[in-house]
């Protein structure tokens, strides 16, 4: 019995320190004051509201989002290929290749973005929404190739020989038979991207300039000088849309066999 | 020879520095039914795949119907191949599975459901033409393979292991079934197998093959009777 207890315990004590603070953040934006502050003076939708009214988060927001959908949508279209290539053939330091391309989830952002500033952005004179591009397209490459190529390693490539006996050429059998049976890979890839993508700091931290930034960046920024509930409401609204999306895409595609 | 009709002539193959097949000579003559028979590792696969262009030559060469295909690339010479695993589209239901080949080459739509409507009918699926290749049983699967190669009227059918995924009572059945579809078509036939019963059933000939070189070579009759070597006895004795 003290065993069961015991580990209920430790589930609830897990669980709270996980969704907790979502509990926390969301409550603080409801305050009716001024000030964040949990728990909140007196409940008020104004903060929700007013979000939607600063216009530097508006700008902020459509660069994040631009970011996280043609950065994925890049490196997608450089990590496919990449992973096909490293899947089915016998590439010489494949396996190195794969350490490096894997490089950016195992180095710290700071060093990375760091790194892009010091020795590409500043030498090459790239405009910040350029190098915030690049960017963004290199941190999410490691997880379009890791998540593709787990779905091509479960596609036996005997498909394709069979699709080149019928009378297809090597990239005819990839469109028609590889593509379709690695779809849901693609997409789960694309899903995670996006998200990396919207919710990266650090390297966006050393990339963002005057006029220029991704949302959080924005929202540090924001609150070095008003400390209002207004960040709180705008946290738990972004994370009610992760959560929507990892849901959706949960649901339509069970997203957790490719993460 | 002059009759033959798939002519393999001093064919060498190799991965890499690995010699998997040396110096094989083999004629087919059109209609018949041989088999390339021996142990895991014999070649014969190495050798099938070879006819197939889905892998080159080290030297020698291969011919079809008189026309040298040594360099044709594997989707241009009309063969057809039948997978071990079967290596259906799990992405196309069965009908679309048949007319994948037929759609690569422009056929119109009416003489595709023609052509898909015959292959289905004569390996006995045209019930099923809905039904993805997944949601079928290992012996629909094999037969539904053997209808998208068909329908290609391909000049040479090669068969990787056929009944080897079937159990004892649907290998009887796709033995027979094998038998009726190469009178119906006279297609030219090779199939590889480790089985040297399945051999004796089926083939019209038999090769035999060890350490990547022809060990005899000769009617079921031959084989069975007449071992030439040792090995040949030997190995039909297990049987």
């Amino acid at each position: 019995m003290t065993s069961t207890w015991i580990s209920r315990m430790i589930i609830f004590i897990t669980l709270a320190f996980l969704i907790g603070p979502f509990f926390i953040i969301v409550a603080a934006g409801l305050s009716a004051g001024d000030f964040l502050a949990f728990p909140p003076e007196g409940l008020s939708l104004k903060w929700y509201i007013k979000v939607f009214e600063v216009e530097s988060f508006r700008e902020s927001f459509a660069l994040s989002m631009f970011l996280a959908v043609f950065g994925t949508i890049t490196a997608l279209f450089l990590g496919v290929p990449a992973a096909y290539a490293l899947s089915r053939y016998n590439i010489p330091y494949g396996e190195t290749i794969k350490t490096v391309v894997a490089a950016p989830i195992i180095v710290p952002g700071i060093i990375v973005g760091l790194a892009l500033l010091r020795y590409l952005v500043v030498p090459l004179n790239l405009t910040i929404t350029l190098a915030l591009f690049l960017a963004h397209t290199a941190l999410v490459l490691p997880y379009a190739v890791r998540v593709v190529s787990s779905s091509l390693n479960n596609l036996r490539s005997d498909m394709e020989e069979a699709a080149v006996l019928l009378g297809c050429s090597r990239i005819g059998a990839f469109i028609r038979v590889v593509l379709p049976n690695i779809q849901s890979g693609v997409l789960a890839a694309f899903i995670l991207g996006f998200v990396t993508s919207f919710n990266q700091v650090p390297v966006s931290l050393f990339l963002s300039g005057p006029g220029v930034r991704t949302l959080p960046i924005d929202m540090l920024s924001y609150m070095e000088i008003t400390y209002d509930p207004s960040v709180a409401a705008l946290s738990a609204l972004l994370a009610l849309m992760s959560v929507i999306i990892i849901f959706v895409a949960e649901k339509f595609l069970g997203f957790s066999r490719y993460v | 020879m002059s009759n033959s009709f798939v002519s393999l002539q001093n064919v060498s193959l190799a991965y890499g520095k690995t010699v998997a097949v040396s110096n094989l000579d083999l004629n087919v003559r059109k209609g018949e039914l041989i088999a390339l028979l021996g142990p895991s590792g014999c070649g014969k696969t190495t050798t099938m795949r070879a006819i197939a262009g889905l892998m080159s030559l080290h030297s020698g060469s291969i011919s079809i119907d008189g026309v040298d295909m040594s360099r044709t690339p594997a989707n241009k010479r009309g063969i057809g191949l039948v997978f071990q695993s079967y290596a259906l589209f799990p992405h196309l239901n069965a009908f679309e599975n048949v007319a994948f080949g037929l759609r690569i080459k422009k056929f119109s739509t009416p003489e595709i459901a023609t052509r898909v409507g015959k292959g289905l009918t004569m390996v006995g699926l045209s019930h099923l033409a809905e039904r993805k290749p997944q949601e079928m049983s290992g012996g629909q699967q094999q037969r539904l393979s053997l209808a998208r190669s068909l329908v290609m009227e391909p000049k040479v059918l090669l068969l990787d292991e056929p009944l080897s995924n079937l159990d004892a009572r649907l290998r009887l059945e796709m033995r027979t079934e094998l038998q009726r579809v190469q009178r119906d078509t006279g297609i030219t036939m090779i199939f590889v197998t480790h089985d040297q019963s399945e051999a004796l059933a089926l083939a019209d000939r038999i090769v035999l093959m060890k350490n990547g070189v022809i060990e005899q070579l000769g009617t079921p009759d031959d084989l069975y009777n007449r071992p030439a070597t040792a090995f040949a006895a030997d190995f039909y004795s297990v049987g």
